[in-house]
């Protein structure tokens, strides 16, 4: 008996006889019509299936079974369908229309193109700005304010009386920022303006048109009393000169931490019996931060 | 501190020495004599010798200085005119 190669259906074989031909096709198409079995049936527009792994073991499927069947167009995506070629865009793409833009969002998933801002401009929050609440804007200079006094005495002198801790009054200003000093009343006193609490930096420069005597002190003091903190004198001086035998030239400098409201002032205090006169006085108080 | 009119000439020291022989009670803290350079003397003493210590401001004369010697000078550094003589050779 041959059976043929790939399906296995019996055929005649080359010495039956004739009359058993007839058995021998009904037997052949038998097998060919169960092998194809699966093929019968299905509807316009399916297509077959394998059933499982076994050869021939087909089944009539619909063909979009478990394709995708439409492509919708959510928020920041444009396009969709539900049948050929789809294309999609993304909206925040085309948004931007121009190089430097940016996209920003305006609400709750919703956005705008921000143009670029002008070279050296930096994006700043302002929720005054409808409907970004961001804007380019000019950074801020980085230049810092100065915040200080620098009073002087440049002219006239001060008479500073002997062994007299005497404050230093200075009649005229270079520099006042923010009211530390008066050039009519308490001339000798830098006070601390609201806001302004924090380090400072103190410079003092006293000079004489003549000799101090033995020796003479340059005191610090804060609000009315000789300072003695932080590493001053327990005297409260901070500087002292010895006598050059002619014009003496005396100063410091340090850094002191005040608030709002404290004065301080620098005072000094010879032993030369008949006292001094400053013909010369800067002092400058510097605001270094809070 | 109880402020005064600053005298016309005032000598620190001598007007401590002062207070102190009126009996007024003036610690030896430098900062309880200060000039606050606009013609204000404050001292730091009791509200009751406020009267009798403005008495003695308004005695107060300074005395004339008296330059010390040569040999005041020397001593005041260890030194005596020996000394001085030795170092230049004399």
């Amino acid at each position: 008996m041959a059976n043929t190669t790939n399906f296995n259906w019996e055929t005649p074989d080359d010495t039956d006889l004739v009359k058993d031909g007839a058995a021998a096709i009904r037997t052949l198409g038998s097998a060919i019509d169960t092998s194809l079995v699966d093929l019968k049936g299905g509807t316009t527009g399916q297509i077959l299936s394998k059933t499982t792994g076994t050869d021939m073991d087909f089944t009539w499927i619909t063909n979009d079974v478990g394709d995708i069947t439409a492509v919708s167009a959510g928020t920041g995506i444009t396009g969709g369908g539900t049948s050929g070629a789809i294309t999609i865009t993304n909206d925040m793409a085309t948004t931007i229309t121009a190089a430097g833009d940016i996209v920003v969002g305006t609400g709750s998933g919703t956005y705008d193109n921000l143009p670029i801002g002008t070279t050296g401009q930096i994006l700043t929050a302002d929720t005054t700005v409808s409907p970004y609440k961001v804007k380019w804007a000019t950074a801020a200079s980085s230049t810092p304010s100065f915040v200080g006094c620098i009073a002087t005495r440049t002219s006239g002198t001060q008479a500073v009386s002997a062994a007299t801790i005497t404050a230093i009054t200075l009649p005229t200003e270079e520099i006042d920022t923010d009211g530390f000093h008066d050039t009519s009343s308490n001339t000798s006193r830098f006070t601390i303006p609201t806001g302004k609490g924090g380090k400072y930096l103190i410079n003092v420069l006293a000079g004489f048109n003549q000799s101090v005597g033995n020796y003479g002190e340059l005191y610090m003091r804060l609000n009315g009393s000789n300072y003695t903190s932080n590493g001053y004198t327990a005297g409260g001086y901070w500087a002292y000169v010895l006598t050059g035998g002619f014009n003496d030239v005396m100063g410091y400098s340090t850094t002191m931490v005040l608030t709002a409201g404290d004065y301080i002032e620098i005072a000094l205090r010879v032993q030369a019996a008949a006292g001094v006169d400053i013909s010369k006085a800067r002092i400058s108080l510097i605001y270094l931060g809070a | 501190m109880i402020k005064f009119n600053k005298p016309a000439k005032l000598n620190g020291d001598q007007l401590r020495q002062e207070l102190k022989e009126a009996k007024i009670n003036l610690s030896d803290n430098v900062s309880d004599l200060f000039d606050d350079g606009e013609n204000g003397l404050w001292l730091d003493i009791s509200d009751k010798d406020v009267s009798k210590a403005q008495s003695v401001i308004d005695a107060h004369v300074v005395k004339p200085s008296v330059e010390p010697t040569i040999a005041e000078k020397l001593a005041s550094v260890g030194l005596d005119l020996e000394d001085l003589k030795a170092a230049l050779g004399l």
